[in-house]
């Protein structure tokens, strides 16, 4: 896999939590609570508070996103330039993999 | 019950994390039903915070700066024991005592060495350069150690009292170590100078330390007077006990003034940390 340091993959067990974060950000600046929510409809896994914030607390780290002013305790997201690169990046490589793999399974 | 449930479970983070996260983490828990998975996956997050602020371990980059300050104050160590025997000259003192004074030697910087550590590995990012520092302290402390040596033609070896030229020698050597490591620490911290008097008072206190550790044993042992059971031969673990209790005393006085250097500020200590939960 790509990236390395500061990456996704170095995120260990976080990896797949972030990448659903950076997608579910994608759509526009999001709290806690929403994300939960958007990843929930999009992707139908619902992330628990501690992996969430497990996954968000490496982002913010690593520059890929950046929180807004909170608003009545909730505190918004959203992806920061370096998180959107590097989120464009994943999924074509994700895109060039699913790709193969369903061409391989049509070549049966 | 679920608000006390849902405040306890905010409380198993780190109080950092809960100071940047706490508010928002308990309007989100707020917001949803605990179950027990929630519950499980809230206190396996809190633990993950804590492993990732290494208040409860250390990841393996942390390992080896650990490892790499115990050996750095380990060689420290083995190289001031062979410059005082080159200082002091081959005196007739038996090989049991000069290993007996690496021994003391080492423990003072070995358990020193943690402190700082533990304090130090929590502020600087960059602490391979305090590393750099403590080498770069050390050289010019042993150099200086050597004039002052040459010049003054001490002949005692260093644990033989508590004499006011001892205790100077002892704090000039850690004054002019904890220079060097001013050089590292002055890039963070702007009240850093107070760091060289700390060193140079901890350097001070090694003999007393070490004097009342004697005294401590001699009334154990119930032998020899103090003067006397200095100038004899010594069984390792007495020498060892004495180490520990120069590099107790060497760890208080550094380790103390690093956690007072790098206290927080006093608007961070007055804000209140977030853990209580109130309906979303």
């Amino acid at each position: 896999m790509t990236q390395g340091r500061g990456g996704l993959a170095d995120l260990g067990r976080f990896s797949e939590p972030a990448l659903l974060i950076l997608v579910s950000l994608a759509g526009g600046a999001k709290h806690g609570y929403a994300m939960m929510e958007d990843i929930e409809g999009l992707y139908g896994v619902r992330l628990g508070p501690g992996t969430l914030y497990g996954a968000l607390t490496r982002l913010e780290d690593r520059g890929l996103i950046e929180a807004l002013p909170a608003a009545d305790r909730r505190r918004p997201y959203r992806l920061t330039a370096r998180g959107a690169d590097l989120l464009r990046a994943r999924l074509a490589q994700l895109d060039r993999f699913a790709t193969a793999g369903l061409r391989r399974l049509e070549a049966r | 019950m679920s608000d006390w449930l849902r405040a306890s479970l905010i409380r198993l983070y780190p109080e950092g994390w809960r100071r940047r996260y706490g508010e928002e983490f308990a309007a989100l828990l707020a917001a949803r039903r605990l179950t027990p998975a929630a519950i499980g996956d809230v206190a396996l997050g809190a633990l993950d915070a804590h492993l990732q602020q290494g208040s409860l371990t250390m990841g393996r980059q942390r390992w080896s700066l650990y490892g790499r300050w115990l050996l750095l104050h380990a060689a420290l160590g083995v190289a001031a024991f062979v410059l005082l025997e080159q200082l002091h000259g081959a005196g007739p003192r038996p090989a049991v005592l000069r290993h007996g004074v690496a021994v003391v030697l080492l423990a003072c910087l070995v358990i020193g060495g943690v402190a700082q550590w533990l304090v130090l590995r929590r502020h600087l990012r960059l602490s391979a350069w305090w590393l750099l520092a403590t080498v770069a302290g050390a050289g010019a402390g042993a150099s200086a150690l050597l004039l002052l040596g040459q010049r003054s033609r001490l002949s005692r070896g260093i644990f033989h009292g508590m004499f006011p030229e001892d205790l100077v020698l002892w704090a000039a050597i850690c004054g002019v170590i904890g220079t060097g490591q001013w050089l590292q620490l002055r890039r963070t911290n702007r009240r850093a100078g107070w760091w060289v008097l700390a060193s140079a008072v901890a350097g001070a206190g090694l003999l007393p330390a070490n004097a009342i550790a004697a005294g401590v044993m001699r009334a154990l042992a119930n032998s020899a007077p103090v003067m006397e059971h200095y100038a004899r031969p010594y069984a390792l673990e007495w020498l060892a006990f004495r180490g520990i209790a120069g590099g107790i005393l060497y760890a208080l006085v550094t380790g103390l003034a690093l956690a007072w250097l790098y206290r927080p500020p006093a608007q961070a200590r007055a804000q209140p940390v977030a853990s209580g939960v109130s309906g979303s």
